[in-house]
């Protein structure tokens, strides 16, 4: 930690008596072992230039009066790369002044060429905090520069204002797919002057999304060039591992990356905060939310302005309702405590943020919905219930704390999830160079195929045009043979009835949604809706489906109609459903032999089918029951990465064929955690699988939590029945023709098993854990088998570290610091083969 | 690696993920899952004729198949109505009579003459949905010439010669054009504005005066119509009724039959089904204004179109039209508060007077009638007798309540 003399002083009138150093150091001596690692970033200064001498002078006297004399280095940057010619991508942290990199050469260009701009921000309420900074910066300079958000809430009359009147036009990617680019025609003077396109945000559009936002680009790219124009593309990005790389696959050409922050920063100190465990047996953790809520209460007892960002708009309600019984029992007094999240009244939430802004509130709990850019001021203490999902994430919401010169306290509590069990035990997950890569795949071929059909009703396509770099030729002539185009005379012209867009979600691949139906009490009322490709594994008869942790019984499914009934229930289980995939690979595009072992790359054909469900416990995960499912098969066709073992190898290490099975599962398990991680993905978004890779054999873990293995026709088989048993662990992309993440995951393969490795042998539990190598069965336990054990000796064999004498592999709890260290080393490798 | 974006591969390929992800695609049609969607027509017979498998086949036969369709469609394009005045468009002209009193360019609603000679102005569409995509392929255009409507219809024989039909227009389309349409300002004006801007093309009708029928109709009858369509307008106030017709709705599929498997029949029933609708605004228009002079001989919302004529700067015509429908109590008060405005009060009592009698009196004669004996008349014991009445029937109104405290109070 920093000396206490290079503590930057906090100017606030209601200074915390002790500098926040001191604060987490005593938070950590009273709760010791709680605090599995802390990092601390150092105080920085501020690297300054001067203003661009031919900035235009109005603009230099607005910013002047708005306090800003000189530019940061970054700023400058920015300005000297896009004159230079350079769409640029600019990669800096919170509050690091971003937002000038843009508006400085928007701005000036409004008002010295009459050009105009684009700006596409994720949500509706970053749009509008643009909106209002600019109309600042117009209001302090008399700049005459009209800016507009356009989205949803637009009325229809201000429409035409905005489309003819506006300079810069901000909106979001839904608004330009739906409602700008099928209407261009009623927005061609605006593009005729369009220069500048500004994406914010850019991290957040990666996999599905960030492959639909891509083809977004292509299509407004090509109306751009039906008016004459090519505008200047500059994006901004939290910090990920390869924002160049990221922004060229966005763009489609080259890009200049900006890294370097000029802007000065406090001292920064994150802890991470593992609950205590109460059954180490099962792994079994108290529950993150009472040690958010400790680490609150004591923060905001200290004097602290506290940030707590929640997974879920449920929590949000349950933190602040447990910190209001402690600060804001008397009615009289302003509260101390607010929640915010989506689904508040717009009003209601901008008076949250003013407040926050004032100091007027301790303490904020809050989604999702404050990570992203809305100013609210600076804060002291930033507490995470529970991991976010990508470490760019977590570091703007710790960005939240500290935004001006003082120090800030994050603290990550972790919930018993395994990649939450993950990160918190892997410190050096956090230091900046961030192993985390957006991955997207443009020509993904459903997403190329939405995009061109949208791009046909926008402009007819002629023979010879490209889309991207892809010739869309084979595409027109599908969607001509579908009768949605009409090839004539070298051009191919939309003639279907109907408006494309609507039908194309820029979160999805699936097409045609399940609504779910809520019977309860003689009602009807839809509830939710259910992409296709997550139905089958969600919706079937008997299964329990959640909206805001409410649990509800699915009677129906009525799979053509694409709608599930449900009622009210009030169980104490959840449910989860046993699923029999058949794997086949197709197509081996890479590979790599080991000493044991072979890893590969390629195109799998896969079928799924839900044969049943197991009724699981709360907190004790507990199998307390099981039942059928009837569904239809799903057939995918998706591109994966392997890894297999060679039987000699296989027969050493293990006493029988039922052991490797049970170990092949629970490093599949393992596997598939790592890999999310380091894809920067939703678990859902990856599939994992066991199987012979011929399509001979699959293996399912049963109702029993038991390995099972079924042959091509479904029908159960012994192992020890087959003439060749070489089971493979599969991760593929789990959408119909891929996402593009299976094979850089392919190159980081070697990275992966040794981060699967450090995570199975460095969790606490006995035998195997949901945080580990999934759910075992109690009666493991009691047998000794040892899951955790056999899915180390699998993942040493594909490390081609496998050990000769199969009981060398630990079954005892290692040394933790041996661990770190070793996991530390390993997801540095990570990084770098990143 | 096979280069997927080639061919027969790619197709199937496409197929096969679409149906994965749950899209339903036209064909071939799998064993009884999805249903053959109305496209099917060439790959329903596809698919009995080459194994579904077989892509490189089904795509040789698919473009035999497109051979085939072009030869019959250059067939078919000659049982098609009129005369190729340019390589993908037709032209078709017509000569509809007209009765006496449609013969003349009059003048409308509001008083204001035509800016210019009128031009009437309808379009068949290959979809209601809009946006830049839909497409214009028949457009139908009229003007009076002598006793008789000149009617000239455009039809996009290929689609690559759009451009072409919108010079046509700017060619024979008048100078000053003054435009008459049904719905044309929300529809059909916007869509070809959308399709010229694609066509590179100044939008010759931007600007240009333009009566839709439309809005005038709906002031008129949509209080007294289960709907507003020109056919309902055709049958109620012209007494036409078409025979055979086409629904509009039925359009683009006329088209599409027609472009994908040279169909003509219904294409040619498109063709007169615009043809009707054009013919029907001329013939509309007098009636609309013989509505709008006496609303109630055609059992119209008088007081709507006394409003509006009001509103219009046109009070004179606003009472000619509202006194001869007093039988109704909303063309009762829209005269009453036009006379108000001229401070004829006399005439106000007179009007309202009956509304105020009776078990079910009406509250807002009664409340101007208050004002006028109170602020006109100095009379406040009329005036509070009048609000006594008013509270009675609506006793939860505070406004009434007020009146009548204050009016108690004074008189007291």
């Amino acid at each position: 930690m920093p000396k206490l003399s290079t503590m930057p002083v906090a100017t606030r009138q209601k200074t915390p008596e002790k500098p926040i150093e001191d604060f987490a150091g005593a938070l950590c001596r009273k709760h010791g072992g709680r605090n599995t690692g802390q990092l601390s970033l150092p105080a920085r200064e501020g690297r300054h230039a001067d203003f661009p001498a031919e900035l235009d002078p109005a603009l230099r006297t607005a910013l002047e009066r708005r306090g800003i004399f000189r530019l940061y280095s970054h700023q400058r940057e920015a300005w000297d790369a896009v004159h230079d010619g350079h769409d640029v991508v600019v990669v800096t942290p919170t509050a690091s002044g971003k937002t000038l990199c843009y508006n400085l050469p928007v701005l000036h260009a409004a008002r010295t060429q009459q050009a105009k701009a684009l700006y596409l921000f994720p949500t509706k309420a970053l749009a509008q905090d643009q909106v209002a900074e600019l109309n600042e910066l117009n209001r302090a300079g008399e700049l005459g520069i009209r800016a507009y958000t356009f989205d949803g809430d637009t009325p229809g009359d201000a429409r035409k204002a905005v489309r003819t009147r506006g300079d810069i036009v901000v909106t979001n990617p839904d608004m330009l797919h739906q409602a700008i680019l099928p209407h261009h025609t009623k927005w061609a003077q605006f593009f005729e002057s369009l220069r500048w396109v500004v994406i914010d945000e850019v991290h957040n559009y990666r996999g599905v999304f960030g492959s639909h936002v891509a083809n977004l680009i292509r299509r407004l790219r090509r109306i751009c060039a039906f008016y004459g124009v090519s505008p200047r593309f500059v994006l901004c990005s939290a910090t990920i591992g390869n924002p160049k790389e990221h922004a060229e696959a966005l763009l489609g050409g080259p890009v200049h990356a900006i890294t370097e922050s000029g802007a000065p920063t406090g001292a920064k100190h994150l802890l991470l905060w593992n609950p205590p465990v109460i059954n180490p047996d099962l792994g079994i953790r108290a529950s993150n939310r009472s040690q958010t809520t400790r680490i609150a209460r004591a923060a905001i007892r200290a004097g602290y302005k506290t940030i707590v960002f929640a997974q879920s708009r449920l929590m949000v309600e349950v933190l602040t309702k447990y910190l209001k019984d402690v600060f804001d029992h008397d009615p009289r007094r302003p509260a101390r405590i607010h929640a915010y999240r989506g689904g508040y009244l717009p009003e209601e939430r901008r008076a949250t943020e003013r407040k926050l802004r004032a100091g007027e509130i301790d303490c904020v709990v809050s989604t999702s919905a404050l990570e992203l850019g809305v100013d609210i001021g600076s804060l002291d203490v930033c507490i995470l219930n529970g991991y976010p999902g990508s470490v760019a994430a977590t570091w703007q919401r710790l960005g939240r704390a500290g935004r001006r010169k003082q120090a800030a306290l994050g603290v990550l509590v972790a919930s018993s999830d395994p990649l939450d069990q993950y990160v918190v035990r892997h410190p050096e997950f956090f230091f900046d160079a961030s192993p985390e890569h957006a991955r997207i795949a443009p020509d993904q071929l459903l997403i190329l195929l939405d995009h061109v059909r949208c791009a046909a009703f926008e402009l007819p396509f002629r023979d010879g045009d490209r889309f991207g770099h892809a010739d869309p030729r084979a595409l027109l002539e599908f969607l001509a043979e579908q009768g949605v185009l009409h090839g004539d005379a070298g051009q191919w012209h939309w003639i279907a009835d109907a408006y494309p867009a609507n039908a194309v979600s820029l979160r999805s691949v699936a097409d045609g949604n399940f609504v779910v139906v809520d019977r309860t009490d003689g009602q009807q009322a839809i509830i939710a809706e259910v992409d296709y490709s997550a139905a089958a594994e969600t919706l079937y008869e008997g299964a329990i489906y959640m909206v805001q942790s409410r649990p509800w019984q699915v009677e129906k499914l009525d799979w053509v109609g694409r709608k599930a009934y449900v009622t009210r229930t009030n169980v104490d289980y959840y449910t989860d459903a046993i699923e029999y995939q058949k794997l086949k690979v197709l197509e081996r595009f890479d590979g790599e032999r080991g000493a044991a072992s072979d890893a590969g790359h390629g195109e799998v054909h896969l079928v799924r089918r839900v044969t049943g469900y197991k009724k699981i416990r709360y907190y004790t995960h507990e199998n307390i029951g099981y039942g059928p499912v009837n569904l239809p098969d799903r057939e995918m066709h998706t591109s994966a990465l392997w890894w297999q073992v060679d039987e000699a190898a296989l027969d050493r290490a293990f006493d029988s064929r039922w052991a490797a099975l049970d170990g092949f599962l629970g490093a599949a398990y393992a596997l598939h955690t790592v890999a999310v991680l380091a894809a920067m993905a939703e678990p859902r978004d990856l599939g994992k699988a066991v199987g012979s890779g011929a399509g001979e054999w699959n293996a399912v873990v049963d109702a029993r939590g038991r390995g099972q293995l079924r042959d091509a026709s479904d029908r159960e088989i012994q192992p020890e029945m087959l003439a060749r048993f070489a089971p493979t662990v599969f991760l593929y992309d789990n959408y119909p023709g891929g996402t593009g993440f299976s094979e850089p995951l392919f190159g980081q393969r070697r990275a992966l098993v040794a981060a699967a490795r450090g995570l199975v042998q460095g969790c606490d539990c006995a035998h195997g854990c949901p945080a580990c190598i999934g759910p075992v069965l109690g009666s493991d336990e009691t047998h000794a088998r040892a899951p955790k054990a056999l899915a180390l000796r699998v993942l040493a064999l594909f490390d081609g570290t496998a050990l000769d004498d199969g009981d060398a592999v630990p079954v005892a709890r290692p040394d933790p610091a041996v661990l770190a260290r070793e996991s530390e080393a390993r997801m540095r490798e990570l990084a770098v083969d990143g | 690696m096979a280069d997927p974006r080639s061919g027969a591969d790619l197709q199937a390929r496409l197929g096969a993920l679409l149906r994965q992800r749950g899209s339903v695609v036209a064909s071939p049609p799998s064993a009884g899952t999805t249903a053959p969607t109305p496209a099917a027509g060439v790959a329903d017979r596809v698919a009995d004729a080459v194994p579904a498998d077989d892509w490189t086949a089904r795509i040789e036969f698919l473009r035999q198949a497109q051979r085939v369709r072009e030869a019959r469609r250059r067939t078919a394009e000659r049982a098609l109505p009129g005369t190729e005045v340019a390589p993908g468009v037709r032209c078709i002209e017509f000569r509809a009579p007209l009765p006496p009193c449609a013969r003349d360019p009059v003048p409308w609603e509001a008083g204001e003459g035509a800016a210019g000679p009128l031009v009437y102005l309808d379009t068949e569409t290959t979809g209601l949905a809009g946006g830049t995509g839909t497409l214009v392929f028949l457009l139908g255009l009229a003007w009076h010439d002598g006793d008789a409507l000149a009617v000239q219809q455009w039809l996009l024989v290929s689609p690559g010669a759009e451009e072409r039909i919108y010079r046509a227009m700017m060619d024979r389309l008048p100078e000053n054009p003054h435009l008459v349409s049904f719905n044309g300002k929300a529809f059909d004006l916007p869509l070809l504005a959308a399709r010229l801007r694609l066509s590179r093309l100044r939008d010759p009708l931007a600007g240009r005066a333009h009566w839709d029928l439309l809005h005038p109709l709906r002031r008129a009858f949509d209080s007294r119509w289960p709907d507003c369509r020109l056919q309902t307008a055709e049958r109620r106030l012209l007494g036409i009724e078409r025979v055979d017709d086409l629904p509009g709705a039925f359009a683009p599929q006329a088209y599409t039959a027609f472009l994908r498997q040279g169909e003509t029949a219904m294409l040619g029933e498109a063709i007169r089904h615009n043809r009707d609708d054009v013919v029907a605004l001329a013939r509309l228009l007098p009636a609309l204004r013989a509505v709008y002079a006496d609303p109630s001989r055609f059992d119209a919302d008088a007081a709507a179109i006394g409003r509006r004529l009001a509103q219009a700067g046109r009070p004179d015509a606003a009472r000619a039209a509202l006194e001869g429908a007093l039988h109704d109590a909303a063309a009762r008060r829209a005269l009453a508060s036009i006379h108000a405005r001229e401070r004829r009060w006399p005439a106000v009592e007179a009007l309202l007077a009956p509304l105020a009698e009776g078990p079910r009196p009406c509250a807002l004669a009664l409340e101007r009638l208050a004002k006028i004996a109170e602020h006109v008349h100095r009379d406040r014991d009329r005036a509070r007798r009048y609000a006594e009445r008013l509270v009675a029937i609506a006793p939860t109104d505070p406004r009434h309540r007020r009146r009548l405290q204050r009016l108690s109070r004074s008189s007291a």
